[in-house]
C-alpha cells in the first residue's frame, strides 16, 4: 500500500514540471500576441499623428506626434522582449538541439533582451523629437540582427524537433523488431516485417545525417539569416520531414497485430 | 256463522287428505337438496379455478426465473476488455504521432514579429 502511494506521489511530482513547461510556453506566446496587437494599434495611431503633423506643423501636433512615437517605440521594445522570452522557452525544451548551439543562441537572446531594457530606459527620458529620432535609428539598426537571430533560432528549433521525432521513431522500431521476432511465428511474415523495419531505419538514418549536415554546413554563426535564407533552409527540412512522416506511417503498419 | 266455519274446516281437512301434503312443503325440501349440491359444485369449480390459477402463476414464475440472468452467467461471459499490451502499442503510436506532427517545419513554431516599419521622421 505504501509502495503504491509512493509511486502515485512520484508520478504526480513528475507530471507537475512537464505541465509547467508547456504552460509557460503557452503563456509566453499568448503574452507576445497580446503585446503585438497593442504594437499594431500604436503604429496606426503614430501614422495618423505623423500625417497630421506633416499637413499642419503646429506645436500641438508636434506634441501629439512625440507622445505617439514614444509610445510606439516603447511598445516595440516590449513586443520584441516577449518574443525573445517565448523563443527562449521553446529552445530550452529541445532535447535534441546540440548543446553548444543552444547555449550560443540563448546567450545571444539574453544579450538582446539586456539591450532592449537599456533602450527602454533611454526612451523614458526622451523628451524631444530629436532624441526620439535617435532612439528610432538605434532600433532600426538593431532590426537586422534581431531578425537574423530570430530566424536562426527558429530554424534550429525546427531541426531539433525533427531530430527528436527521428530518435523516437527509431526507438519504437527497435522495440517493435524485438517483439516481432518473439511474437510472429510465421517465418515469411516475420522476415518481411523485419526487412521493412531495416529499410525504414535506413531512411531515418539518412534523414538524421541530412539534418546534422544542415546544422554543420548551412547553419553556422557566420551565415547571414533573413527571411529568404530561412525559407530556403526550411524547404530542405520540409523534405526531410516528409520522409520522417512516411517512416512513422510505415512503423504503424509494421507494428500491427503485435503486443509491446 | 259458526256452522259455516266448521264446514269450511272439514272441507279443508278433506281436501288435505285427498291432495296430501301441501305442495309448498315438498318444494322446500327439493330446494335445500339443490342448494347443497350447487354449493358443492361451486366449491369444486372454485378449487379447480384456483388450481388452474396456481399452476399458471407458478409456471409464469418459473419461466421468469429461467429467463433471468444469474450471477453465474455473468461470470461465464465476462465483458471483453482489451489486452493491456495492445493499449500500450496504441498509446505509443499516439505519442509518436504527436511528436511527428509537432516537428512539422511548415508551421514555424513562432514567427518573428513583423516590426519593420521606419519610425524616423
Amino acid at each position: 500500500m505504501r509502495h503504491t502511494l509512493r509511486i502515485i506521489m512520484l508520478l504526480l511530482l513528475a507530471a507537475v514540471p512537464v505541465y509547467a513547461v508547456s504552460s509557460d510556453l503557452e503563456t509566453a506566446i499568448a503574452d507576445h500576441q497580446f503585446q503585438l496587437d497593442i504594437y499594431r494599434k500604436a503604429d496606426e495611431q503614430f501614422q495618423l499623428r505623423l500625417t497630421d503633423f506633416e499637413q499642419n506643423n503646429t506645436f500641438a501636433n508636434q506634441q501629439l506626434l512625440e507622445a505617439s512615437s514614444k509610445k510606439l517605440l516603447e511598445q516595440r521594445d516590449t513586443t520584441w522582449d516577449t518574443y525573445w522570452q517565448a523563443l527562449r522557452i521553446q529552445m530550452l525544451e529541445q532535447a535534441d538541439m546540440p548543446g553548444n548551439l543552444k547555449n550560443e543562441l540563448t546567450d545571444a537572446i539574453t544579450t538582446e533582451q539586456s539591450e532592449l531594457k537599456e533602450h527602454q530606459l533611454e526612451l523614458k527620458t526622451a523628451d524631444s523629437l530629436e532624441v526620439l529620432r535617435d532612439a528610432s535609428t538605434t532600433i532600426n539598426n538593431k532590426d537586422k540582427p534581431y531578425q537574423h537571430l530570430a530566424y536562426r533560432s527558429l530554424a534550429a528549433i525546427n531541426i531539433a524537433k525533427n531530430l527528436t521525432a527521428i530518435r523516437e521513431v527509431e526507438a519504437f522500431l527497435q522495440q517493435a523488431k524485438k517483439t516481432i521476432m518473439v511474437q510472429i511465428r510465421d517465418t515469411a511474415v516475420r522476415d518481411e516485417r523485419l526487412r521493412g523495419i531495416d529499410e525504414t531505419m535506413q531512411t531515418l538514418i539518412e534523414s538524421k545525417l541530412s539534418l546534422e549536415t544542415l546544422l554543420q554546413d548551412d547553419f553556422g554563426p557566420q551565415k547571414t539569416y533573413n527571411k529568404s535564407s530561412f525559407d530556403r533552409l526550411n524547404d530542405e527540412v520540409v523534405t526531410i520531414y516528409q520522409d520522417i512522416q512516411a517512416a512513422y506511417q510505415r512503423s504503424t503498419e509494421l507494428s500491427s497485430g503485435i503486443e509491446l | 256463522m259458526n256452522t259455516s266455519l266448521i264446514q269450511d274446516q272439514s272441507q279443508f281437512a278433506q281436501a288435505q287428505e285427498t291432495l296430501g301434503a301441501p305442495p309448498e312443503l315438498e318444494k322446500h325440501s327439493d330446494n335445500s337438496q339443490e342448494s347443497k349440491s350447487s354449493k358443492k359444485k361451486g366449491i369444486i369449480i372454485s378449487v379447480i379455478v384456483g388450481l388452474v390459477f396456481l399452476v399458471l402463476f407458478s409456471s409464469l414464475v418459473v419461466l421468469q426465473q429461467a429467463n433471468k440472468p444469474t450471477t453465474n452467467n455473468l461470470e461465464v461471459t465476462p465483458t471483453p476488455t482489451k489486452a493491456p499490451q495492445s493499449t500500450k502499442l496504441q498509446s505509443e503510436l499516439q505519442r509518436l504521432e504527436v511528436l511527428v506532427k509537432d516537428a512539422d517545419p511548415e508551421l514555424p513554431p513562432l514567427a518573428p514579429p513583423p516590426i519593420d516599419m521606419d519610425v524616423s521622421f
